[in-house]
């Protein structure tokens, strides 16, 4: 095995449930050390395929590769996972619950097991009960269970589902940390699009089980749309709208906020676009350069998927 | 075999001594044995005092320890305690799929089929653990309180023969287990399943007094029966149809219960 060898990749997968088709075709690459997001709306099929991957479920077709092995035992020697919200047994201590962990793992041992809890922020508490933990402990010492059988991949199905603010922070802050501070490759699914773009260097969106994006997080972002996006003010919103549709190199791209058009600037800049809108004797009180965002390529890719 | 086999089997100890169910079968055995004693005890003085054709009831009841293990034998084979067994093989597999802690192994690099291994290895314990308990409480409290006459060979002997009766019971459970996401369900399945099988078995009684000939040779075969093996103790009188019967049915429903694991999908 080369250092090349892709951590993750997926050909073809496909799950159905009846007629329905869960995962249709997906197929990704994630490179070692990537930080990869994978995105979808809700009932897209991110669960599906991370269950599909980790072989908690079959798949119907397509295959899996995780860092080249192909067989579903070893693949997993490869990965710590966390899949929706962490499960334990309450009655038992953070630690028991870590060292059945590692014994499932055959990797690992009571140092792995210190090291994990420190890094999560959960040294100390280690011989309490989980029943007495929060939900964002147990989502940290979710997270630490997936670490301590040294994976080289880590997949993490939204792991901030159900947390309050201050949990996902927690959170967020605790995965920030794995990314810069370990070679870890890290495949996580979210909905938190803002964390994940300043998370991942790679993300994939998902669309009822189909791939509809995928690529380096600053390429999808700037390449949304060759046109620069702004939204226009005006207390004559019906005359702007007017003049909008009269000038070349501009097109009209719905509401924005505040009672604002937005518009989509090919050809034009910003100034020619105000002088332009002067001329045509449009008041203007507000003309503000709409920023791309990872959350906007999602609503635009997704929505027209639905629609 | 998974090189991590024996910490997985240790994993799997400790989840099942550690759980309610666990811990209140080995409680339960202790209980068992102490009431062995302490009923033989009760009934010889109470038989004192009792009259029977004009003798004292007592010289009908055998009073030594081997009688004390008997009954401690008879009482662990009650139905309380291998409930509990079943109700721990149905927390260790349904109970852990209803609450999703089955998932988090899953994903560990281990075959599914060691997993159920592990699992039935430590139910194994859980179970030769009560029946040391009893065995060993009715042994010592009788030798200390009656008569060491008589041999309790056929005893012992029965209580590791129930040992194999309830491994068959336990791989049962699972398999039930394995369809099922409560532990609940697990129990009234399995009570299902036994129930045909009594019912099945009475039929084939039935047919028998009528002189169908096939049909108690049949009925030796059934689960139920095969499940009673530990009860022709008596003499070491062991018959090797229901024991044959026995480790057969021990042995398809383990398989089962694996293919239906490895099979399952888990959400």
């Amino acid at each position: 095995m080369t250092s090349a060898t892709p951590a993750l990749v997926t050909e073809g997968l496909t799950r159905r449930f009846g007629d329905r088709t869960a995962v249709d075709q997906l197929s990704i690459q994630v490179e070692p050390g990537d930080v990869y997001g994978f995105l979808g709306p809700n009932g897209a099929g991110k669960t599906t395929a991370i269950r599909c991957i980790l072989g908690l479920i079959r798949k119907d077709a397509g295959a899996v590769s995780i860092f080249g092995e192909t067989d579903p035992v070893r693949q997993r020697s490869h990965v710590g996972a966390m899949v929706e919200t962490p499960h334990f047994f309450d009655w038992m201590s953070a630690r028991g619950n870590l060292e059945r962990a590692v014994a499932f793992a055959g990797k690992g041992d009571q140092s792995d097991i210190d090291e994990a809890l420190q890094l999560v922020g959960l040294w100390g508490r280690e011989k309490e009960p989980v029943q007495t933990y929060s939900l964002g402990m147990r989502q940290r010492l979710g997270i630490a269970r997936a670490l301590v059988g040294r994976p080289k991949l880590l997949v993490l199905d939204e792991p901030t589902n159900g947390l309050d603010p201050r949990g996902m922070k927690e959170v967020r802050d605790l995965l920030d940390n794995l990314a810069k501070t370990t070679q870890l490759t890290i495949f996580i699914s979210s909905h938190l699009l803002d964390e994940i773009e300043k998370l991942c260097d790679r993300v994939g969106i998902i669309e009822r089980g189909r791939m509809i994006a995928e690529g380096k997080v600053a390429d999808l972002v700037a390449g949304q749309s060759g046109a620069t996006a702004v939204e226009v003010g005006s207390p004559e919103l019906d005359r702007l709208r007017t003049a909008i549709e009269h000038i070349d190199g501009v097109e009209l791209d719905g509401d924005g906020l505040g009672g604002r058009l937005r518009a989509r600037l090919a050809g034009l800049d910003i100034p020619t676009l105000n002088t332009k809108l002067v001329e045509a004797g449009v008041p203007i009180n507000g003309l503000v350069p709409i920023e791309h965002s990872l959350e906007q390529l999602f609503l635009s890719l997704t929505s027209k998927e639905i629609t | 075999m998974p090189p991590q086999m024996f910490a997985m089997i240790k994993a799997e100890v400790a989840a099942v001594f550690g759980r309610w169910s666990g811990r209140g079968a080995l409680a339960l055995a202790l209980v068992v044995g102490l009431l062995a004693v302490g009923g033989l005890e009760g009934a010889s003085r109470a038989a004192e005092n009792v009259q029977a054709n004009g003798s004292p009831a007592a010289s009908f009841l055998k009073i030594d320890w081997s009688t004390c293990v008997a009954w401690g034998l008879q009482a662990r084979n009650f139905f309380i305690l291998p409930l509990l067994i079943v109700l721990s093989g149905a927390s260790s597999l349904s109970g852990e799929l209803k609450e999703n802690t089955l998932r988090e192994v899953l994903v560990r690099p281990v075959p599914r089929w060691s997993i159920v291994f592990a699992k039935v290895c430590a139910l194994a314990l859980l179970s030769l653990c009560t029946l040391v308990i009893t065995a060993t409480t009715a042994v010592a409290g009788g030798a200390a309180i009656f008569p060491t006459e008589g041999t309790i060979s056929g005893q012992l002997a029965g209580f590791a023969m129930s040992w194999l009766s309830d491994l068959g019971l336990i791989t049962m459970t699972l398999l039930v287990a394995s369809f099922s996401r409560s532990v609940g369900g697990v129990v009234v399945g399995l009570a299902l399943y036994l129930g045909i099988d009594w019912g099945l078995g009475a039929l084939l009684g039935f047919l028998g007094n009528f002189g169908v000939e096939w049909a108690p040779v049949v009925q030796d075969f059934l689960p139920g029966t095969a499940l009673k093996a530990w009860a022709d103790w008596e003499g070491l009188a062991f018959e090797p149809k229901r024991v044959g019967a026995l480790l057969g049915w021990t042995a398809l429903t383990w398989v089962l219960a694996t293919i239906r694991v490895q099979k399952m999908d888990v959400p």
